[in-house]
């Protein structure tokens, strides 16, 4: 059995505790806390340390009843029916998912705008160059990912907050508000045909869109 | 959060999703310990839990209709929480020196202190006081059971940093304890 030193059997304690470490190993481990009376110190720390957390309430319960702040602002829901009645997409689900397409093409327009206004001049961008991997992406696939890649850039843009016109944070913020509304629409409209390929296409172009449109959003230069 | 979904649960779960806000305000009973708990933790500051725990059953509410049931709602609704304050944390850009005073806040009410023992309120006070990164993974990794993979995954950090920053709460919660 190889003879451990102290700081070979401190980076193997946790693991002991965890029951994770291989016979061999855990075998070597114990003979050293056999004869070192620091170790076996460390030992029983650890496992306090272990034995509290585990004793760690799962629930605590806030100290004033938060509901009536919720209630208040949580939207109205147009009720529809729900992704358990599996039911084909209603004629006015489909209405709002052709308004919530229509309201992703109309950002694009915007993104072209902040591209120009990136370079110093007009250009055109073309909208239809949508990842064709994003395709095949289910929303499930996607939503945590892109969330997080949103959230991302949404915070590096507050941080430019001040080093922006507010005419462009104008624009910008209220086409992130356009885009968020087509997103909640097409989820909507998802919840009744969660397989359908075109919905979760729109839904992979919509979060792309904000995607890009916030990344060009945290480049532009200073005082624009 | 109770950790399954039974029939209850799921019923709960299609009628807010069809916008009943009176099942949703059942779902938001039922779920309200574990999301202020985790919040809680993770942000070591009381109004503030409040605050992501506020804005954690408003983003559930507008996802709801897209929730698939392919897990249990108890663990969807606790990954959204964890996104919730992960967000926050990000956007507000906090500094861990800002932070270390949060451990003299966040336990300071008797609906939260009544039935705990004090060596449990010692350890609570101890991780309130981590450097926030650390006490991101420690909640994350070893009350919550994360994995470093996942941690990594859901807070943009490297896995052998995952692993740093447990070691480092873990000595120092071992330092405050032992004091």
């Amino acid at each position: 059995m190889t003879q451990l030193m102290c700081d070979d059997v401190a980076s193997k304690l946790d693991e002991l505790i965890a029951e994770a470490l291989d016979e061999p190993d855990a075998a070597a481990v114990r003979a050293h806390l056999a004869s070192c009376g620091h170790c076996r110190n460390e030992l029983a720390l650890r496992r306090r340390l272990t034995d509290a957390v585990d004793s760690l309430p799962r629930s605590i319960e806030p100290a004033r009843d938060l509901w009536p702040e919720i209630r208040d602002r949580l939207e109205p829901r147009v009720v529809v029916p729900g992704r358990f009645a599996r039911r084909r997409a209603t004629t006015w689900a489909r209405a709002r998912l052709a308004a919530a397409a229509a309201a992703v093409l109309a950002v694009a327009v915007t993104a072209a705008y902040l591209i120009g206004v990136e370079h110093g001049r007009p250009k055109l961008v073309s909208t239809s160059a949508v990842s064709a991997g994003l395709v095949r992406a289910s929303a499930s696939d996607i939503d945590d990912d892109l969330e997080r890649a949103t959230a991302k850039l949404r915070a590096r843009l507050d941080d430019r907050r001040d080093e922006l016109s507010p005419e462009t944070w104008s624009v910008v913020m209220d086409n992130v508000a356009v885009i968020d509304r087509a997103i909640e629409r097409i989820e909507l409209a998802l919840a009744d045909n969660p397989n359908d390929r075109r919905l979760n296409l729109q839904l992979a172009v919509a979060y792309r869109r904000q995607i890009e449109l916030l990344r060009r959003a945290t480049t532009l230069p200073a005082d624009v | 959060m109770t950790g399954s979904s039974g029939p209850s649960t799921a019923l709960l779960v299609e009628r807010s999703a069809a916008g009943d806000l009176s099942a949703f305000e059942a779902l938001y009973h039922q779920h309200l310990g574990r999301v202020f708990a985790l919040c809680l933790r993770m942000c070591g500051n009381r109004s503030e839990a409040e605050e992501l725990t506020q804005e954690a059953f408003i983003r559930a509410w507008r996802k709801l209709p897209s929730f698939r049931g392919d897990s249990a709602f108890s663990t969807w609704m606790h990954r959204l929480t964890v996104n919730v304050v992960l967000g926050h944390k990000r956007s507000s850009g906090r500094r861990e020196d800002r932070e270390a005073v949060a451990g003299e806040r966040w336990y300071d009410d008797g609906a939260t202190t009544r039935h705990n023992p004090a060596s449990t309120l010692d350890l609570e006070r101890a991780i309130a006081t981590l450097p926030d990164g650390a006490r991101t993974v420690f909640v994350l990794h070893d009350i919550e059971g994360y994995t470093h993979a996942e941690i990594a995954a859901i807070s943009d950090i490297a896995e052998g940093t995952s692993k740093a920053q447990l070691s480092r709460a873990r000595m120092l919660l071992r330092k405050a304890l032992s004091s």
